[in-house]
């Protein structure tokens, strides 16, 4: 299975998440990671430069991340306490924007969503349709290198408004919004794994089984891997069953060719 | 539609104030530009198949352009104009999802600037001139959505010298019989085996459902199309494609019918390779298909085969004059 990243910036917005989620302190060279069977979490520090390295270093530690979420706090009009989604992230000092596809569903669709700007220094001057944030746009830069628009979100709580300024905020606070808002942010990492573990079908899981023991039992190159992948996916879709293949003493050519010839004896037809 | 992203230039624009009453509920995104979302990178096509978006945006430039060498069904001036770009089918061999990073659906809300286009274009040229749409949509399918079709019908009544070409696989043909047919208008069907339809064109009405709305369109004095493209492998090709066409022949007065074309299953090789990244099971690919002169062919015997018997069948009910090989 694999797993959703949880990106926070500060010790109090990782708390609750460790506590509702089961989490436990992971050994990572350098990173502040918490995992669980389902999760990980990367309390990556505050500001965008922490956040993409933290980022970027995460993903090269766990290639295997099925989506992101970034969870934390950020300035706006909205009330106290709202959870928020990103339907745009933008760097203010670059300019560069992204769109995170959120997807057709009941739960995305419950939230409201805002363009979600990334400051450098904390700014106190709020904007209708726009939250503030530290950290979004440096997760973004460093994990779209990895993974698509679809995978990487981004869900706020509002910790200050023109009503509740900045100076109202303190680690009690923060602990305090982020358990609020566990529902929320539970409901929309149970959609994300919903939809990104979706994908492993039964016919590549026994086509991964097939090329592991294979590939355990030949002289191989990652050109040959990468060919007998294709042509044994394409064997299960074209014929309907794995393929049975002697590979006792048998070179890496020879089972492409076997695997070639037992293909094209497959006719297709469209019934 | 979940989320509509309009641009800032069209934020105002009746077109998109009548299409946002459409969503209430949906979420509004203002972009500056729509290349900043449809051309984004780091997009996922198939995610995005499941749950795409609405881009209202104005087109810039150049808004008609020359088809390419061999797009044409008998005129000598051709043109195609994209209102929209991407499609709500999810055909398997669609070039669309080589061609854009996003399966986003543009919508272009300045249909204004493509009529002044095209006419500026019809003035251009002494003789009749064509215009293809659904080159990067299809012409009919959103329709209801954009309502595009019955303003481009007025244009083109209005401009004898112009004829339009519609296509699509879609039964939304109210926009069409609602008015009396127009004598420069051609409205063109990709037609599909019933299996292959099931297997490889997914979300499409079936080929019963297309016939129907052909036949609806033939008794109204509309000019019918029919485009058998793509022809795709199969070791069963003569038998549905047989069927296929004795449901053609028995449903519609082939004598009456405007343009035939064929064309076979082809691709420029770097969106064959994003096909199969994106649907790796899709049967289409299972067929011996190979590099050839840059695109992802079958072998050019195979060809001949599929088209010779397509041709046999065709020519037993239309004549020359009807017949376009390649288009
Ligand atoms: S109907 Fe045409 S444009 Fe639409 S998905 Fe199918 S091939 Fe592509």
């Amino acid at each position: 299975m694999k797993r959703l990243c949880i990106i926070t910036a500060l010790p109090a917005e990782t708390r609750p998440l460790l506590d509702a989620l089961s989490l436990q302190q992971s050994n990572a060279r350098h990173l502040r990671v918490y995992a669980s069977e389902r999760f990980l979490l990367l309390e990556c520090g505050p500001g965008k430069m922490n956040a993409a390295a933290g980022t970027g270093a995460m993903l090269q530690a766990y290639p295997d991340i099925a989506a992101i979420l970034n969870v934390g706090i950020a300035g706006g009009c909205q009330p106290i306490g709202q959870s928020v989604l990103a339907h745009q992230v933008r760097d203010h000092a670059s300019g560069a924007r992204w769109y995170p596809h959120l997807p057709d569903n009941n739960t995305f669709r419950s939230l409201p969503s805002q363009n979600i700007t990334t400051i450098d220094a904390p700014d106190t001057h709020y904007r209708q349709g726009e939250l503030f944030d530290m950290e979004a746009a440096g997760i973004f830069t460093a994990a779209s290198r990895h993974l698509s628009t679809s995978q990487i979100h981004c869900i706020k709580v509002v910790s200050d408004n023109p009503e509740h300024g900045i100076e109202t905020i303190n680690k009690r606070t923060v602990i305090a919004l982020i358990e609020n808002a566990m529902p929320d942010i539970n409901s929309i990492l149970d959609v994300l794994h919903h939809n990104f573990n979706e994908e492993h079908n039964a016919v590549s899981v026994e086509g991964d089984v097939l090329i592991s023991n294979l590939l355990q039992q030949i002289h191989h190159t990652v050109n040959d891997e990468r060919i007998l992948r294709k042509l044994i996916h394409q064997h299960i879709v074209k014929a309907g069953e794995i393929p049975r293949l002697d590979t006792q003493g048998k070179s890496s050519a020879h089972i492409r060719k076997t695997l070639q010839s037992s293909i094209a004896a497959h006719p297709v037809i469209y019934e | 539609m979940d989320t509509l992203y309009i641009e800032d230039a069209v934020a105002n624009h009746p077109r998109t104030l009548t299409l946002r009453s459409r969503y209430p509920k949906a979420r509004i995104v203002s972009i500056e530009h729509y290349g900043d979302v449809f051309n984004a990178p780091a997009q996922n096509f198939k995610h995005q198949k499941a749950s795409p978006a609405l881009i209202l945006a104005k087109k810039p430039g150049k808004r008609v352009l020359p088809t390419p060498p061999g797009y044409h069904i008998g005129g000598e001036n051709n043109y195609y104009f994209s209102h929209m770009l991407n499609c709500v089918y999810d055909c398997r061999y669609c070039f669309l999802q080589g061609m854009y990073q996003s399966a986003h659906y543009v919508v272009f809300i300045n249909s204004e600037d493509f009529f002044a286009d095209m006419d500026r274009t019809v003035r251009e040229h002494n003789d009749d001139v064509w215009f293809f749409s659904g080159y990067d949509c299809d012409s009919l399918a959103l329709d209801p959505i954009t309502g595009f079709v019955d303003e481009c019908l007025s244009f083109f009544d209005s401009q004898p010298q112009a004829h339009l070409e519609l296509r699509t696989k879609s039964t939304q043909i109210r926009p069409l019989l609602k008015r009396a047919a127009i004598n420069n208008a051609v409205v063109a069907f990709s037609l599909s085996p019933e299996p292959i339809v099931s297997a490889e064109e997914h979300g499409t009405p079936s080929l019963s459902k297309r016939l129907e709305a052909l036949k609806k369109l033939q008794d109204a004095g509309w000019k019918i199309g029919l485009r058998f493209d793509p022809l795709l492998y199969a070791d069963n090709f003569n038998e549905i494609y047989g069927a296929m066409f004795d449901q053609v022949f028995a449903t519609l007065n082939m004598s009456d019918v405007h343009s035939v074309s064929l064309g076979v299953f082809r691709l420029p090789k770097a969106f064959h390779k994003k096909l199969v990244r994106l649907y790796p099971d899709a049967k289409l690919l299972n067929a011996p298909i190979a590099a050839r002169d840059g695109m992802m062919s079958y072998p050019e015997d195979v060809e001949e085969t599929m088209r010779n018997f397509c041709m046999q069948r065709l020519q037993q009910h239309i004549g020359d004059h009807q017949f376009f090989p390649c288009t």
